[in-house]
């Protein structure tokens, strides 16, 4: 059985937390790490620092029509990460991204949840065509993840992310909108049987 | 700089031994991902170019044919089929990573290609054959150029072949 999680818009307390679980080295780590002066690195907009932006600046983050930002909250309705999708309406995809903050639910499927929710958004209420996601070569468990939802191997390219100083690998893993369909309808069925 | 294509024929293994040969000469893996630039450059989706792949006649002879008919009309043009208008780099490979957001410059996107904002085609039979043959054969190039890389499919072997 997969746990139920639901994305919903991000509050100010969801953002608090954001930079909160960031702080951890684990969770860092496994995603950009840290910046030159030692602030985690996140994707869209810096949790540490959009506090300080004003009203527009906020809006224009969190109500961006290319960049949909959500909170990821569990059934119980506790906030355990965030998704993003980045749209490309010119060829109707979208990258994602997803985090899992709370590290005591790693491994435990609310990640693979999320992403179904997550593809659900970009393929029935966006009506995406694509989705598709840079993969880090040291996130061995991210890439097992989109792996097992159906992801395919479209690319792997050398040096393009960069962290904590050093370059890593990248796995461009992308999932088509009738791959999906044939997918989540496996998946899911397993997961209820 | 070596490059290496393979065909794709069904069950020849090249999805599988591509990704091999790319990391034991540390090259990098080019497989769909090629889809997206051609698309970009069509004004069409990754998904109506896979759609159109799929349904690609299933004799190779014939699609190798085809291919190096559409190869050699271009070289007798001077290679002048690009009709897209803007000079064009593939994007997932040369455009500079933002440190700070660490996503591809959409700006720079932007100013490497003329795409419209929606696709004018979804569906496979909507894109024009030697269009996409002259898409792909442009970003394979621009590959071939750089050098380094393991391609699989779309006709890279002809493709390559034929601009190296």
């Amino acid at each position: 059985m997969f746990p139920e999680v639901t994305l919903t818009l991000p509050t100010t307390e969801d953002i608090r937390r954001m930079a909160g679980w960031l702080e951890d080295v684990d969770v860092n780590s496994s995603w950009y790490g840290l910046e030159e002066g030692g602030r985690p690195l996140h994707i869209g907009y810096s949790p540490h620092r959009i506090f300080q932006a004003s009203r527009e600046e906020w809006r224009r983050v969190f109500e961006e029509e290319d960049r949909k930002i959500f909170s990821v909250y569990t059934s119980e309705g506790e906030h355990i990460g965030e998704g993003q999708l980045v749209i490309e309406q010119a060829l109707l995809e979208a990258q994602l991204f997803l985090i899992i903050g709370r590290k005591d639910l790693w491994h435990h499927h609310y990640g693979t949840m999320a992403l179904v929710m997550l593809m659900d958004k970009a393929f029935e209420t966006y009506e995406l065509h694509r989705v598709w996601a840079d993969v880090p070569e040291y996130n061995e468990h991210a890439l097992q993840m989109f792996r097992h939802l159906g992801f395919v191997l479209e690319g792997h390219l050398r040096r393009t992310h960069r962290k904590d100083g050093q370059w890593y690998d990248s796995f461009a893993m992308g999932l088509l909108t009738e791959e999906y369909s044939r997918r989540r309808a496996r998946l899911m069925s397993g997961a209820t049987g | 700089m070596a490059v290496i294509a393979l065909g794709s024929q069904t069950g020849g293994g090249a999805r599988l031994i591509g990704p091999m040969i790319a990391q034991k000469l540390g090259a990098d893996y080019v497989d769909r991902i090629v889809l997206q630039q051609a698309a970009r450059r069509l004004g069409t989706t990754v998904g109506a170019l896979h759609e159109k792949e799929e349904r690609r006649p299933l004799k190779v002879g014939r699609f190798s044919q085809f291919l190096q008919k559409v190869l050699e009309r271009s070289a007798t043009a001077g290679g002048g089929l690009d009709d897209f208008g803007s000079p064009f780099v593939p994007s997932f490979l040369t455009e500079e990573y933002d440190a700070a957001s660490r996503l591809w410059k959409r700006e720079m996107v932007d100013a490497t290609y003329a795409a419209p904002y929606r696709p004018t085609a979804t569906k496979g039979h909507e894109v024009n054959d030697e269009k996409y043959v002259e898409a792909l054969r442009i970003v394979m190039e621009d590959l071939v150029a750089r050098g380094n890389v393991v391609i699989v499919g779309r006709g890279g072997p002809i493709i390559c072949g034929a601009a190296l």
